[in-house]
């Protein structure tokens, strides 16, 4: 499947609608390649860096939202600070850290903050800025950590509070996806009316079950129809196109449907009462399996609505 | 669905850093800084992915493995001459050569005898590796691993296999001495292959260390081919 590029910048403000206050709005040409969500979560805070090889902390607990960003052709790490840490003072947070590389302690710096793993984010130990800031009032805290390597940048922003509606300076978050491929409206109607809706937007590595970082706005869509009727039942289904055997064909393509069932379940919450995950192999194609862009057609999950009330 | 061609060097280095995954990795210039937490070499050599000469920049990655409380080690991969000529003249000496093993996973020959799958490891299967030398924190470095694995078990032995784009990696494959001679490494082989086969994954990869002739004359047994190596340099303490 083709992998979805999700774009920061712009569409993240726009999209972000009036309920936020704020979002905070990547540079163009962002693309997010990781994102970790704990409802309940805790951080260790870097309140200063590293003094006699020890970073010191404070541990915070709430919403924990974990994300890591690349940038293309980046060679300068205040470059792809500066402007994130405008608007996060300009939300009205106050700094705790703001340091680079050796300043923050180089080796014990990275050892003492949490960042999510390489290849997603990748950590330069000899050129690297970080700026912790906290809003006191709502209890709310954000780390970010730029660093760049062989050519492009690498932002990773933790944000620690309360959840993302009540937050002063929310994070970009579903609404970032790029083309979603249709309103949340069109998304209920055609799954009523049509009973399935191609989830059109996923993205899975070559001969792989596993399912890209997201986010995924057919994902949003489809959490936010279940939740709306806990009565109804859902079953991903997985396709493939034809090359290979059958039965490996059948077993990715219902790994895939899991991986996605298990999306659903980790980051959106819905309950397994409602989903069920199925592998069709090759055997119900949308196009022709003798051209590329068939069988790229071919290569899908859909989602079918299995309750008859 | 991935081919049967034998997978590019490119392809089994991310395969091993995602199916065998360090507890850390960060860069420094052009080096790649591997936090192993005793794992082994695998997840603790540092690598060189460039641009330029490595030497200007050696004493900075020797710093940074020290800091972590690593011995100084580099993982020389194959066409990395120069490098390996850099860290010779320093007194870098050589560490277990290594050779990459691949082969389509269905042409493994069916095992014959019943394996379990199952994950995470069960208690015959740690005793297993625990006997072999590979203890809590090789178990650890399974445990990192994201995507689809499996421990495949018989009485005596035992062997990891993770998916990573495609590719089937095999890990661990461990035979208590009693229980040799006995095809019960052939049988796990096949498992593997039949596991990797049904994950849709083309190739079936593993590593072994060119001294272990036992397991070097297992793999080309069963028709796996050699498609490369690299071998280790430890600055000794």
């Amino acid at each position: 499947m083709r992998r979805a590029a999700r774009l920061g910048g712009l569409l993240a403000v726009l999209l972000a609608g009036p309920a936020l206050a704020q979002t905070l709005s990547f540079p163009e040409g962002a693309v997010m390649t990781a994102e970790r969500q704990e409802p309940e979560g805790s951080y260790a805070l870097p309140l200063g860096p590293a003094e006699a090889g020890v970073v010191p902390t404070r541990r915070v607990e709430g919403a924990l939202t974990m994300q890591a960003w690349r940038l293309p052709e980046t060679e300068d790490t205040l470059a792809l600070l500066a402007p994130l840490r405008e608007q996060i003072l300009a939300a009205g947070f106050t700094p705790l850290l703001d340091c680079e590389t050796s300043g923050c302690g180089g080796f014990d710096f990275r050892l003492a903050v949490e960042l999510l793993p390489a290849p997603d984010f990748w950590f330069d130990l000899g050129d690297f800025r970080a700026f912790a800031a906290e809003k006191e009032a709502e209890e709310e805290a954000l780390v970010l950590v730029v660093s760049h390597t062989a050519g492009a940048g690498y932002v990773h922003l933790a944000r620690i509070g309360p959840a993302s509606e009540e937050a002063a300076l929310s994070v970009p978050a579903e609404a970032a996806a790029a083309a979603p491929p249709a309103s949340p409206a069109d998304f209920d109607s055609e799954l009523e009316a049509r009973g399935r809706v191609i989830l059109a937007d996923l993205s899975f590595e070559t001969g792989s079950a596993q399912l890209g970082p997201g986010p995924y706005a057919s994902l949003q869509a489809l959490a936010r129809y279940l939740a709306a009727h806990p009565g109804r039942q859902v079953a991903l289904v997985g396709h493939t196109d034809s090359e290979g055997g059958l039965e490996p064909n059948i077993t990715l393509s219902r790994r895939r449907a899991g991986s996605v069932l298990e999306r659903l379940v980790s980051r959106y919450g819905t309950p397994r009462s409602q989903l069920a995950a199925e592998g069709m192999g090759y055997l119900a194609p949308v196009a022709s399996n003798l051209t590329p862009g068939g069988r790229e057609a071919n290569r899908r999950v859909e989602v079918i609505l299995t309750s008859t009330e | 669905m991935k081919g049967a061609a034998p997978p590019a060097a490119e392809q089994i280095y991310a395969a091993i850093d995602a199916t065998w995954p360090p507890a850390a990795m960060a860069r420094l210039g052009g080096w790649t800084i591997r936090e192993g937490r005793g794992g082994g070499s695998r997840v603790s050599a540092a690598t060189w992915e460039g641009p330029g000469p490595a030497e200007e920049s050696l004493a900075g990655a020797e710093d940074a493995m020290r800091a972590l409380g690593q011995t100084p080690l580099v993982m020389v991969r194959a066409g990395q001459e120069a490098l390996d000529r850099a860290l010779e003249a320093s007194g870098w000496r050589v560490k277990d050569p290594v050779v990459t093993y691949a082969g389509p996973a269905s042409a493994l020959p069916a095992p014959g005898l019943e394996v379990a799958e199952a994950w995470p490891p069960g208690p015959e299967a740690r005793a297993v590796w625990a006997e072999g030398g590979i203890g809590p924190e090789r178990i650890a470095v399974m445990d990192r691993a994201a995507g689809p694995k499996v421990a495949l078990g018989m009485g005596g032995g035992v062997a990891y296999v993770a998916l990573h784009d495609g590719l089937a990696m095999l890990h661990a494959l461990e035979v208590l001495a009693s229980a040799r001679r006995r095809g019960l490494g052939r049988a796990l082989m096949g498992a593997a292959g039949a596991w990797a086969a049904r994950q849709g994954a083309g190739q079936l990869v593993l590593l072994v260390t060119r001294a272990n002739a036992g397991a070097n004359a297992l793999y080309a047994g069963l028709g796996m081919a050699q498609t490369g190596g690299y071998h280790y340099r430890e600055l000794a303490p």
